[in-house]
């Protein structure tokens, strides 16, 4: 009786799982073919690669843009500092599929960039004009949360899409259309919702890293206040700074955490 | 139909399942710098063939791009710099 009903609770289970698994298994076990779900977990599978293969590509190609236009800077202390600030922040972000890279651009006024795939740029200027590295964490983490919330590939209307996607990749054409349609958004912002869910983001990230929650905040401030032109060009293309403090200052988080301004200050040279 | 979406949920397949749904409208014929609209984005909203904004969108330095690559930081170099500053690594 026992190995009777072990026997029916194996087949039962050996039928879900192959229900499960996608596999039609014969009668003896020893040969298998994809069922239904099998192949709609395949198509799934080709589908998920594709759309994550077309963020990288079209992300890489305006990161390229991006170096080209700026060009890199020389200082390899601040470099390296900048790349350990991101990659700290960066390991507290909500995709895993994403290889972060940080680079700060040979730029003199201050600004900030991201592209899908995981590049973050950051000028010169923005760094000169910041005084501890929970600001910079709080820069860094806004670029971050663009990526994350893949804001880039939702305005392309790429995210999500696995036709749109495969057409990308196998049309060199429609790539460089896209591409010059990312760069450009790149550069007048992702849109005043996005910019704001990314300022929050920024900051939750800061708190789950342990900076102070309000490096963000006041690195906006300081944008606002010392960015001259360049700031003002910026917040054309973003929501006022008003408005950015005031929706951060209802972020709910905790406001312990350290700003490392002396840390900052010995790589920063500020 | 449930093991499909309780794999693609826990796989990260979620957005593709909501693709399916909202399949992108079939391709347009070419433009300027071709792709259907679905993958055209806002590149080619404005300028005519050859101005000065796509001398400038069409530069690429890719070759800084792959020094990049090879200087991310260790996950141990991170965990580090982390400790250093009292922050969770």
């Amino acid at each position: 009786m026992k190995a009777k009903i072990s026997g029916s609770i194996l087949v039962a289970s050996l039928a879900l799982l192959a229900g499960c698994t996608g596999l039609q298994i014969d009668e003896r076990g020893k040969s298998y073919k994809f069922n239904d779900t099998g192949r709609k977990l395949v198509a799934a599978k080709d589908a998920l690669s594709a759309m994550m293969q077309a963020e990288s590509t079209l992300g890489r190609e305006a990161a390229a843009n991006v170096i080209a236009r700026y060009g890199l800077s020389d200082n390899e202390k601040l470099q390296k500092y900048v790349r350990l600030v991101g990659a700290t922040v960066a390991r507290k972000a909500k995709r895993k599929d994403v290889t972060w890279r940080f680079a700060v651009l040979d730029e003199k006024a201050p600004n900030a960039f991201s592209a899908p795939g995981g590049y973050i740029f950051v000028t010169e200027g923005l760094v000169k004009l910041l005084n501890d590295e929970a600001q910079l964490a709080g820069v860094l983490g806004h670029e971050v949360g663009h990526v994350d919330e893949k804001h880039a590939m939702n305005e392309l209307r790429l995210a999500g899409t696995a036709d749109a996607a495969t057409q990308l990749l196998g049309d060199k054409a429609a790539l460089k259309g896209a591409a010059r349609g990312l760069i450009k958004l790149m550069d007048r912002g992702y849109g005043r919702g996005h910019e704001l869910d990314a300022d929050k983001f920024g900051t939750l990230l800061l708190s789950r890293v342990g900076y102070d929650t309000t490096g963000l905040a006041r690195a906006l401030a300081k944008l606002a206040e010392k960015g001259g032109e360049a700031a003002k060009k910026f917040e054309s293309r973003h929501p006022p700074y008003e408005a950015r403090l005031e929706a951060l200052g209802k972020v709910n988080v905790d406001e312990k955490g350290v700003s490392l301004a002396s840390r900052f200050r010995q790589h920063s040279g500020s | 139909m449930l093991c499909l979406a309780a794999l693609a949920s826990a796989s990260g397949l979620g957005d593709f399942v909501k693709g399916v749904m909202k399949v992108t409208s079939g391709t347009s014929s070419p433009k300027r710098t071709g792709g259907s609209a679905a993958v055209r984005g806002l590149g080619e909203e404005e300028e005519g063939a050859g101005s000065a904004s796509d001398a400038v969108e069409d530069k690429r330095e890719f070759g800084q791009l792959d020094r990049l690559d090879k200087k991310i930081p260790t996950t141990e170099e991170v965990e580090k710099f982390a400790k250093e500053g009292g922050l969770e690594g």
